[in-house]
C-alpha cells in the first residue's frame, strides 16, 4: 500500500476528511462503543455464571464429604 | 442431516464445539475488521457525490445487514424451538437478542449520522427509517419479555412467538425503499447484479461485511456458552467443567 494509495496526506486531513471528520468519526467511535460494551457484558456475564456456579458446586460437595467423615482415606 | 440436528440439540457437544470456534472467530473478525476499516477509512477512493462522509458505510451497511438477518434467524429459531422443543434454538435466541439489538442501534446511529450531512436531516419518518427502529424496538422487546417471565417453557414460548410475529418486519424493511418514496437510496450492491461501485470501495466493504459475520458469530457463541453453563449447572458434566477451570 504505497502512499499514492492512500487519500489524505497528512494526519490533520485524515482527521478532518474535508469536512465530514465529525460524522465519519463519531460514527465508528460509536461503533467501537457498542461492541465494546456488548464484549465487556458478555464477559462479564460468564464470570457471574462461573463464579456463582463453582462456589455452589465447592459448597455442595464440602456438605457431601461432610455427610460422611469416615472416608478420609481418599481412595 | 438428522445426526447432525440431534448433535445441535445437544448442549455439551455444542459447549465443546463452540469452545473450539470462539478464539478462530475472534481472531478472524479482528484481521478482517482492522484491514476492512482501515482500508474504508484510509485507502479507498471518495464517492463523487458524497465526498468522505460516504466512509460511514463500511459500518453502516453491515451492521443494518446483520440486524436484520440475526432477526430472521432468532425466528428460523423460534420455529425450531415451537416444533421441536428444542431448547439449544431458545439458547440461540437469548444470546441474540442482545447482539442483534446492538448492531441495528450501530445502523440506525450511523445512518442518522450519515443522513444529516447527506439528506441534511438526522431524522425522517419514512419507510426505510421506521421499519428499521421498529426492528430495534421488536429487539428490546424480546429481551425485556425474556426478563419478565420466569419460566423457561412460558419464556421460551413467548419469545418464539414474538420473533415469529416480528419477522415480518424485516420483508418491510428490504422492500421500503423500492415500496415507497423514501430518502434512503435503494441498495448500492445486489446478490443478482454487478455492484454499482468500483472494486476499490466494494471489496473493504465485502471485508467488512465478512468480519461482521465473524464478529456476531464470536459474540453470540459466547453468549451461548454462558446460557449453556446456566441451563445445565445441574448436570454433571457442567459442574466437572466447572471445577476443571
Amino acid at each position: 500500500m504505497g502512499d499514492a494509495l492512500m487519500q489524505f496526506d497528512s494526519l490533520q486531513s485524515l482527521i478532518a476528511m474535508n469536512g465530514y471528520g465529525a460524522y465519519v468519526w463519531s460514527s465508528y467511535l460509536v461503533f467501537l462503543v457498542v461492541i465494546a460494551a456488548l464484549v465487556l457484558g458478555t464477559r462479564l456475564q460468564y464470570r457471574r455464571i462461573v463464579l456463582d456456579q463453582q462456589r455452589l458446586v465447592r459448597i455442595e460437595s464440602r456438605k457431601a464429604s461432610e455427610r460422611k467423615p469416615q472416608n478420609e482415606s481418599g481412595s | 442431516m438428522w445426526q447432525w440436528f440431534h448433535k445441535l440439540g445437544s448442549p455439551k457437544w455444542f459447549f465443546g464445539i463452540a469452545g473450539r470456534l470462539i478464539p478462530w472467530l475472534g481472531f478472524g473478525a479482528l484481521i478482517l475488521l482492522g484491514v476492512g476499516i482501515v482500508w474504508g477509512l484510509l485507502f479507498a477512493p471518495a464517492d463523487y457525490q458524497q465526498g468522505d462522509s460516504y466512509r460511514i458505510i463500511f459500518i453502516h451497511v453491515p451492521s443494518a445487514y446483520l440486524g436484520q438477518s440475526l432477526y430472521v434467524a432468532m425466528a428460523v429459531a423460534g420455529a425450531v424451538g415451537l416444533i421441536w422443543r428444542m431448547k439449544m434454538a431458545d439458547t440461540f435466541i437469548a444470546a441474540t437478542a442482545p447482539v442483534g439489538a446492538a448492531l441495528t442501534f450501530v445502523a440506525l446511529f450511523t445512518g442518522a449520522v450519515w443522513g444529516k450531512p447527506t439528506w441534511g436531516t438526522w431524522w425522517v419518518w419514512d419507510a426505510r427509517l421506521t421499519s428499521m427502529l421498529l426492528l430495534f424496538f421488536l429487539y428490546l422487546g424480546v429481551m425485556a419479555l425474556r426478563r419478565a417471565l420466569e419460566d423457561p417453557e412460558n419464556r421460551a414460548r413467548a419469545s418464539a412467538i414474538l420473533t415469529l410475529v416480528g419477522v415480518v418486519n424485516i420483508p418491510i424493511i428490504k422492500f421500503s425503499v423500492e415500496w415507497w418514496n423514501t430518502l434512503h437510496q435503494p441498495a448500492s450492491i445486489k446478490m443478482t447484479e454487478a455492484p454499482a461501485m468500483p472494486a476499490s470501495m466494494w471489496v473493504p466493504l465485502l471485508i467488512c461485511a465478512i468480519g461482521f459475520h465473524l464478529l456476531a458469530g464470536w459474540l453470540i457463541l459466547m453468549r451461548m456458552r454462558n446460557e449453556i453453563l446456566y441451563r445445565e449447572r445441574r448436570a454433571r458434566w457442567v459442574r466437572d467443567w466447572l471445577l476443571s477451570q
